[in-house]
C-alpha cells in the first residue's frame, strides 16, 4: 500500500520528467540541430585551411594543439553556413563556441565534424574547455562574421 | 513500528500541548514542508526552462 501523499508527489514527479523528455524531443525534431559526428581520420584534415565552396558555404579544417587553435581568425560573411572539421596534433582540446552551442572535443587520430550557421554578424570566440596542459586558459580563436565578403 | 504503516492505519498525529497547566490537543501537519517542495520544484523548473530556452535561442 503506497500512501496517498507519496503517490501525490510520484506523480507530481512523474509529470515533470515526462514534460522535460517531451520538451527534449519536440526541439530536436523542431529545430534540427546538428550533432557533431566522427569521421575516418584522414591526414588532409590536419593542414589548417578556410575553404570556400560558395558564397555562402565554407569549411573549416581546425587544429588544435598546445595551446593554440589554427586557423586563429576565421572570416566569414554572415548567412553562411560552415562545416567544422576538428583534430589534435597533440593531447584532447575542447572546441566550444558558446554563443552558437558548439561544443566538441579534438582528439589526436579522429576528425569531428559540425556544421553551423551565422545568422548575425559579430565575432564568435572559440575557447579550449577541456584541460590540455599550462596554456589552457590563453587557447583561443575566433570566427569573425561580417558583411559582406570573407578573406 | 507506526511508521511502518499507511495513513489510514496509522494512528492521527495528535500532539498533546501543555500551557499554564492546562492540556490543549494539537493537530500535526507539515504545511512548511510541502510549501518549501513546492517552491523548490518551481524553481527547479525556471532554472530548466530558463537553460533550455537560452540552448534553443543559441541554435537559431
Amino acid at each position: 500500500m503506497i500512501d496517498k501523499a507519496e503517490k501525490v508527489v510520484i506523480m507530481i514527479t512523474g509529470t515533470i520528467l515526462a514534460l522535460f523528455v517531451f520538451s527534449i524531443l519536440y526541439a530536436k525534431t523542431k529545430y534540427k540541430s546538428d550533432i557533431p559526428e566522427c569521421l575516418p581520420y584522414d591526414k588532409a584534415y590536419t593542414e589548417p585551411k578556410v575553404n570556400k565552396i560558395d558564397e555562402k558555404t565554407y569549411q573549416v579544417f581546425a587544429v588544435a594543439q598546445m595551446w593554440t587553435f589554427q586557423p586563429a581568425e576565421i572570416y566569414i560573411p554572415v548567412g553562411s553556413e560552415v562545416d567544422f572539421f576538428l583534430t589534435s596534433k597533440d593531447v584532447v582540446h575542447g572546441f566550444n563556441i558558446a554563443q552558437k552551442n558548439i561544443n566538441m572535443m579534438a582528439i589526436y587520430g579522429t576528425i569531428n565534424k559540425t556544421t553551423v550557421r551565422f545568422d548575425k554578424p559579430g565575432v564568435y570566440d572559440i575557447v579550449c574547455h577541456e584541460y590540455c596542459g599550462a596554456g589552457h586558459q590563453n587557447m583561443r580563436a575566433q570566427v569573425i562574421v561580417n558583411y559582406p565578403k570573407a578573406k | 513500528m507506526d511508521t511502518l504503516l499507511s495513513s489510514e492505519q496509522r494512528p492521527e498525529q495528535i500532539h498533546t500541548v501543555s500551557e499554564n497547566g492546562n492540556e490543549r490537543v494539537e493537530k500535526f501537519f507539515p504545511s512548511g514542508a510541502i510549501a518549501f517542495f513546492i517552491v523548490l520544484v518551481i524553481l527547479c523548473l525556471v532554472i530548466w526552462f530558463g537553460i533550455y530556452f537560452l540552448m534553443i535561442e543559441r541554435t537559431k
